[in-house]
């Protein structure tokens, strides 16, 4: 495997995670870029578990710079209600609405997650680790690790419950037209 | 894995949820090994030796060159009225010649002249149907290219019958654009159908404001329902709900009601109509508006029509073609601007010019997703040339808009020298409603009225019962509002939000809305307005993207 062939097999979970780990398409795409030179830089390819040590550098370093910069979390804007309409097209204007909103809701309830949440949920749903790799990343025990990915479902899915009978209101209703 | 992981690990892994950077780009600047955010950091760093790489670029097939006058013989400039770009390359000679051909059936298929670039693949074809089917409407169950992998590339197509030559000349157009230089292809329709009208007449009571039902119970359609609603101006929409029994008959069946006077001759809507749209359970909804004195004169006759399959020719036609990019790869170019854009919502950039010989896209990026730009009519200025194009959506990727241009009449060698700049007009703008509500009373058959207004502009109401369903109405005096887009009502925190019964577009003129609650039992109901717009007409944006030379 060339660089760029590993770049180009890693470039979107590594920049998936820094996006959902630092809330910020900038930091994630400068992040994402300094993961590829850290890895670079090392003998990757005597690296066994590759797709698994890559996750554990592109974590580390949103950590590190989390940790460094507790800047200001870009606040969860409003979900805009906008539509798309062409003149072309005859999907309904709600049912568009519709479809933004739920993303945008997923999206709002990710961004909610503490940072030590969203670090076991990024590496579990985007890096695909094992319970063991994501404590050997985090160097915290198994157990935790569990613990913190029952509370993050937890906590999700208590919210989206709580929005759900709108949602779904709304989508038997709005995707009529 | 359970229900909910499945939806949140799919939520987080989908592409259209994260929009990438250009990978390109960052691949480009990762090659210069220096660090960005955590420049201070102590790495071990292991000597390295960068690889010089040489980037091989070169054409490895020879393209024989070939006469472009074949393809001249046919004129296409009527075909391509909406497609002016692909034209002027045409003028210019700029597409690769194809002319090959397949006969199956009595029915010969061939490909003229293709035209891939950077932004679509586009061929002109011919279908010869053989004297015996000359003059018919055709259609097609699939079209398409498949790539040499067998992937199924789909698009659109559009044909006009040639009277003169007996054969039909058409396009098909996609927005897949081959990898490298050349690509190999096959371009293939399967299953011809040969079209005609069927029509059939319906006693359709235009004084009888309720729902009349009609059954057809022929050609795959079940029955049809109609009714009408007052529109301004002296007009009435005519709505038609058609249940089929063939479901095929959905797609492809245009059903539409046709109004004749007493003298038998076509009433004429007086709007556009829509067609096709999905109801709640499945019917296929038409919105016809007609004048409703024209409608309501005595003698008026209505009839249903539709296209039915006369006969069909099963098989597939199917070539196999070498596309090239060299033809057009002279005019072609990508302009990196990302020029942001603050008069508009999203944190929108202009991010990159893309410039062929028979289009200039724009691409605009938007920081916050969906984010739609607000403008209805766009240009692009050219050194004083105006190229008119338009919004496209692209599916999958809600952090981007396009705009296309089609270049006509401009050759793309022109365009690099020019100054260009990027001019909009007629502003939409839409917002979220407020949280007064709209009380109805008294809710009965009888139209009842009542007036209220939303950020200074005047809103009424009108609202009334029709079998057993509560609708109610919107309209505004000042055509600076948009319309009303829906509206809800409350129960505990939930909305219930009404259906819309009248089918908008946005940026129309039109502001009067309609919603109905099915089955309504109530004589009082409190509703609210989920969002509106507003419309400033005379507002013109302009952008200046790059200077002339």
């Amino acid at each position: 495997m060339t660089e760029r062939e590993l770049f180009d097999s890693y470039n979107k979970d590594v920049y998936r995670t820094c996006y959902y780990m630092l809330r910020n398409a900038q930091d994630a795409e400068d992040l994402c870029h300094d993961v590829f030179v850290t890895v670079f830089r090392q003998d990757w390819r005597s690296v066994e578990h590759t797709r698994a040590w890559i996750m554990r550098i592109a974590m580390n370093h949103c950590l590190n710079l989390l940790r460094r910069n507790q800047t200001q979390r870009e606040k969860q804007s409003q979900v805009e209600w906008l539509h798309e309409q062409t003149a072309a097209s005859v999907k309904s204007v709600d049912t568009i609405v519709l479809e933004k909103a739920a993303a945008a809701e997923w999206e709002s309830l990710l961004r909610q997650l503490p940072d030590k949440l969203m670090a076991v949920v990024t590496l579990r749903y985007i890096g695909e680790l094992s319970m063991a790799e994501i404590a050997e990343t985090l160097k915290i025990p198994v157990g935790t690790v569990k613990s913190r990915l029952h509370k993050a479902l937890k906590i999700m899915r208590k919210k989206l419950e709580h929005h759900n009978g709108f949602w779904l209101k709304g989508e038997k209703q709005f995707g009529t037209f | 894995m359970e229900r909910f992981e499945n939806n949140l690990k799919n939520q987080m892994n989908t592409a259209n949820n994260v929009s990438y950077p250009d990978f390109d780009r960052m691949w480009s600047s990762i090659q210069q090994d220096e660090l960005k955010v955590a420049g201070g950091e102590s790495i071990p760093i292991r000597p390295r030796k960068r690889k010089r790489i040489a980037i091989i670029t070169g054409i490895s097939v020879a393209l024989m060159a070939t006469p472009v006058y074949a393809a001249l013989n046919y004129d296409w400039s009527h075909l391509l009225s909406y497609k002016a770009g692909i034209q002027t390359a045409l003028e210019q000679g700029l597409g690769q010649t194809i002319e090959k051909s397949v006969t199956k059936d009595g029915i010969t298929l061939t490909v003229h002249t293709a035209f891939i670039d950077e932004n679509r693949t586009f061929l002109l074809y011919s279908l010869d149907p053989g004297s015996t089917r000359a003059g018919e409407q055709i259609a097609f169950d699939r079209i398409g290219l498949k790539d040499k992998e067998g992937h199924s590339i789909e698009g659109h197509y559009s044909h006009q019958w040639n009277e003169e030559l007996g054969v039909f000349q058409g396009y098909f157009e996609t927005d897949w654009v081959a990898e490298g230089q050349i690509a190999d292809i096959e371009f293939a329709m399967e299953n011809i159908r040969f079209t005609g009208d069927g029509t059939q007449s319906i006693p359709y009571d235009p004084q009888n404001p309720n729902t009349q039902v009609f059954p057809i119970q022929k050609d795959g359609i079940d029955s049809v329902a109609l009714q009408s609603f007052e529109q301004a101006e002296g007009n009435v929409l005519l709505q038609s709900a058609i249940r089929f029994t063939d479901p095929e008959m959905n797609s492809r069946s245009w059903v539409r009601i046709q109004a004749a006077d007493d003298k038998n001759e076509m009433i004429k809507e007086v709007k556009p109509s829509t067609f096709g749209t999905p109801a709640a359970t499945g019917e296929y909804l038409g919105q016809q508006i007609f004048n409703s004195d024209s409608l309501r004169a005595e003698g008026t006759t209505f009839q249903l029509a539709y296209d039915r399959t006369l006969q069909s020719a099963d098989g597939i036609w199917s070539l196999n073609m070498a596309l090239s990019k060299k033809q057009m790869a002279n005019g072609t170019w990508k302009d990196v601007l990302n020029i942001p854009v603050d008069q508009v919502p999203g944190e929108t950039k202009i991010h990159e010019m893309i410039v062929t010989p028979t289009q200039v896209r724009l691409i605009l990026t938007h920081e916050e997703k969906h984010t739609r730009f607000p403008f209805m009519d766009y240009q692009l200025d050219i050194g004083g040339t105006l190229l008119n194009g338009g919004v496209w959506f692209i599916q999958g990727q809600s952090n981007k808009t396009e705009l296309r241009f089609e270049m006509a009449g401009l050759n793309a060698a022109s365009l690099a020298n020019q100054p260009v700049s990027l001019i909009a007009k007629h502003r939409v703008d839409e917002f979220a409603g407020d949280k007064n509500p709209i009380r109805l009373t008294d809710i009965s058959a009888e139209h009842q009225t009542l007036t209220s207004s939303i950020a200074g502009y005047p809103i009424t109401w009108t609202y009334y019962m029709k079998d057993h369903n509560l609708y109610v109405e919107s309209l505004s005096s000042d055509p600076a509002f948009g319309g009303v887009n829906q509206t809800y009502y409350l129960d505990g925190e939930d909305r219930n939000y009404g259906m819309p019964a009248i089918i908008g577009l946005l940026g129309d003129d039109n502001n009067k809305h309609m919603d109905v609650y099915e089955n309504f039992d109530k004589t009082e109901l409190e509703v609210y307005i989920s969002n509106y717009t507003t419309h400033k007409r005379d507002d013109v944006l302009r952008i200046p993207l790059k200077a002339g030379k």
